[in-house]
């Protein structure tokens, strides 16, 4: 025992680093967590929706035009006027619509023939109808002002300066009394899994720096002919490395406790969930570290299976069973059993093929998880061992 | 010189791992962020049907029109209800999106739910009738004459034409570009340093230098040995990506070509600083280069199409690249392409100038 801990001391001394940034990638959690709750729709109603106004009149009536898109109705007109450069932002689907405003608009509204306005969207864009019904009620008022004016250009601009004189907000009051704290916050949790899930996988890169290192200056070797033993050194190892990466799960999980809010899952639930993902991150680190003799090679596939090992897992946004196959090989993936449960909680929906995904299921497999970690670095280690 | 690059060659190709990884996790990539992600890349969540509860306490047959039209529209499914306080509870609950109250005064509230969408668009259309409403009684006022009303009747006619874009980019089309990109940072910085460090390690280098061979001949030759597996990189992902993600680069084989150009010519310039690096430090390269890539290509966009920090996304090398890529697909317009290839072109001869200057200078290890 003494020989574990002389190891594990030796290792964390030697990995400082690694400790610095577990305690940053937890702080990074917790940001997460409250980034969750930042991010939580408003749901009041008063966004905005971006729009792009492509004015080729320039007169009173279309700058009348989008005062009333803005004040109005809320809407948010990008600086831009350029409509390529407006296309791009459209194909980026970071703006809803180009609404683009003929020349000779007011001249045409005044003598009661009325140019279209051209609205272009994105090819799937499902809104294009009722923004179209929101410009067609403006100009329905705009015809009749064109009507009442008969032609005279000062009583139209009057009358539409009224308009919109006179014109008050709408009264609007929130009918949700029912607090829904509780859903924030257990989708705070679920944005704040997903980020450890992939944090704590690069925080176990320590385990193989810590091993690599080992192999370069032949201290195994050293090890081999001194009393310390090969298990005493692989638990040594283990135990410094969950020590290192224990704050990536220890802080976010006391910043919740501390803030009392709920996660949507019991929280000793989710601390064991967070513990053995640790622990196949961990084992995940040392059998990569046996299997491979460079961090060159290493890191790619500590980062490759984080990346895709979250992707798949659903950590970084829900996953369905619309990507068809791929979802069978989401079953391979340790963070998939986490990140399902989580789900299946919250939505209370079953977000999986398989039956009823209960806690202890979930907890049963990635405990298997788990063992066939370190069951296979253990093999790779004795296979070294034979050479 | 020859054998220094095919020497590099072989190097790079008999790590069988690192060429997995660098063939295969950025096609990976590509075909799960590009079908996951496409159908959140959204310009407007959809607004779809609204259940909507509405209590009248006075007459109003302009608003009563309106809520039939609606209703009509079949988008709002209209619930009539005399009692207000079961309405609302009816939307804390969840059966009703909204509620709207035409109070004895004539005032309009609307009663908002949890979905911001629906509320929005609700809170449009009200604000559409009451600004209509607020035209019509202008008509008079401004008139002094109430008979205009007679004149003012809504018509059918539609006052704008929807068009739609004619192009798009989908999320695979996006990543098959911000994936390139990311092998780009991501890997030709790494194995430009790892492969001096390495041979200063195993003392390849001091031997080399004993032979004869210039200092300079040995760092262009590593830079050129890189080129090929480079090309092939790049080519892979493109080919790949395009035979069975069904992903789109430019529309035509010149642009095509020139886009190839371009991301090729773009890697020059990173090998040649992660060669600079591997001589000057002794730090791991991917300690140094795999962070900050990782930190330009997040703030770039390259993972995630949302993340722009204005005044800092614009000015990071990835989003260049990435921009002048898709004006070339998406555009046919080669100015961003060229001007990276330019300043590529520049980069690549100062990085290798340095290079060469501190790999004369540095004691190699014997």
């Amino acid at each position: 025992m003494n020989k574990i801990l002389l190891i594990a001391r030796n290792a964390i001394a030697r990995s400082k680093i690694f400790v610095l940034l577990s305690v940053l990638a937890g702080v990074m959690v917790c940001l997460a967590y409250l980034g969750g709750w930042h991010s939580a729709i408003d749901f009041s109603g008063n966004g905005t929706i971006d729009i792009g106004v492509v004015d080729m009149d320039d007169s009173f009536l279309s700058q009348h035009f989008r005062t009333y898109l803005t004040e109005n109705l809320g809407m948010n007109i990008l600086d831009e006027t350029d409509y390529d450069e407006l296309t791009k932002v459209l194909i980026d689907m970071d703006l809803s619509v180009i609404i683009e405003v003929p020349e000779g608009f007011e001249a045409s509204a005044l003598a009661g023939e009325f140019q279209k306005l051209t609205l272009t969207t994105t090819n799937d864009y499902e809104n294009t109808a009722f923004i179209q019904a929101y410009i067609d009620t403006y100009m329905q008022g705009v015809s009749a002002a064109s009507k009442t004016a008969n032609g005279d250009a000062e009583l139209f601009e009057r009358i539409l300066d009224s308009a919109s004189a006179d014109s008050e907000p709408l009264a609007m009051e929130s009918a949700v009394v029912t607090s829904r704290d509780a859903e924030v916050s257990a989708s705070a949790f679920r944005v704040a899994t997903g980020f450890y899930l992939m944090l704590v996988m690069a925080v176990a890169i320590c385990v193989n720096f810590l091993v690599v290192t080992d192999k370069k200056q032949n201290t195994l070797n050293r090890m081999r002919i001194s009393a310390v033993g090969s298990l005493e050194y692989v638990l040594g190892t283990v135990l410094s490395c969950v020590l290192i990466c224990a704050p990536t799960a220890v802080i976010p999980l006391v910043f919740i406790r501390i803030s009392g809010d709920s996660i949507g899952i019991s929280f000793p639930l989710a601390i064991v969930y967070f513990i053995l993902f640790l622990l196949f991150a961990v084992g995940f680190g040392l059998v990569t570290s046996l299997l491979f003799n460079s961090m060159e090679t290493i890191v790619p596939v500590m980062v490759g299976f984080a990346s895709i090992g979250c992707i798949l897992g659903g950590a970084w946004f829900p996953i369905d069973n619309t990507i068809g196959a791929l979802h069978l090989v989401s079953y391979l993936m340790p963070q998939y059993w986490i990140m399902n449960y989580i789900d299946s909680v919250q939505d209370n929906t079953l977000v999986s093929l398989t039956a009823d995904s209960s806690a202890l299921t979930c907890v049963g497999i990635l405990v298997l998880f788990v063992v066939l970690m370190y069951l296979t670095a253990a093999v790779c280690y004795g296979k070294k061992r034979i050479k | 010189m020859f054998s220094i690059i095919l020497n590099e060659m072989r190097s790079l190709l008999r790590d069988k791992v690192s060429m997995f990884f660098l063939l295969l996790f950025p096609l990976l990539m590509i075909y799960m962020l590009g079908t996951f992600l496409q159908n959140i890349d959204i310009a407007d969540y959809e607004i779809g049907e609204i259940r909507l509860g509405a209590v009248l306490d006075a007459e109003d047959p302009a608003f009563t029109g309106f809520l039939s039209e609606l209703e009509d529209s079949n988008d709002v499914v209209l619930t009539d209800s005399s009692d207000l306080s079961a309405l609302l509870a009816d939307v804390d609950g969840g059966t009703l999106h909204a509620a709207v109250h035409l109070d004895e005064n004539g005032d309009i509230t609307l009663h908002t739910g949890t979905d911001a969408t629906k509320n929005r668009a609700l809170r449009i259309m009200l604000e559409s009738f009451l600004y209509l409403n607020d035209t019509y009684t202008a008509c008079v006022t401004e008139t002094g004459d109430f008979t205009v009303l007679s004149q003012l009747q809504p018509t059918e006619e539609s006052f704008s034409e929807a068009k739609e874009l004619g192009m798009e980019r989908t999320m695979i089309d996006y990543y098959a570009v911000a994936m390139v990109v990311m092998i780009m940072f991501m890997a030709s910085t790494v194995s430009g340093a790892s492969s001096f460090q390495n041979e200063d390690s195993q003392r390849t280098a001091a031997r080399l230098v004993l032979t004869g061979t210039s200092r300079v001949k040995i760092f262009l030759g590593k830079v050129i040995g890189t080129l090929p597996v480079i090309f092939m990189q790049i080519g892979v992902v493109m080919v790949v990506s395009v035979l069975f993600f069904d992903a789109h680069y430019a529309a035509n084989l010149p642009d095509n070509l020139l886009l190839f150009a371009m991301l090729f010519i773009g890697t020059l310039p990173l090998t040649a600083l992660g060669m600079l690096v591997g001589i000057v430090s002794k730090i791991p390269p991917a300690a140094i280069f795999q962070p900050t890539s990782w930190a330009l290509l997040f703030f770039s966009g390259s993972f995630s199409k949302e993340i722009y920090v204005e005044g800092f996304s614009d000015i990071c090398p990835p989003y260049l690249i990435q921009q002048a890529a898709f004006d070339l697909t998406l555009f046919s317009r080669p100015d961003g392409a060229l001007t990276v290839i330019a300043v590529s072109l520049v980069c690549f001869v100062i990085f290798s100038a340095l290079g060469i200057l501190a790999f004369s200078r540095k004691e190699l290890s014997k």
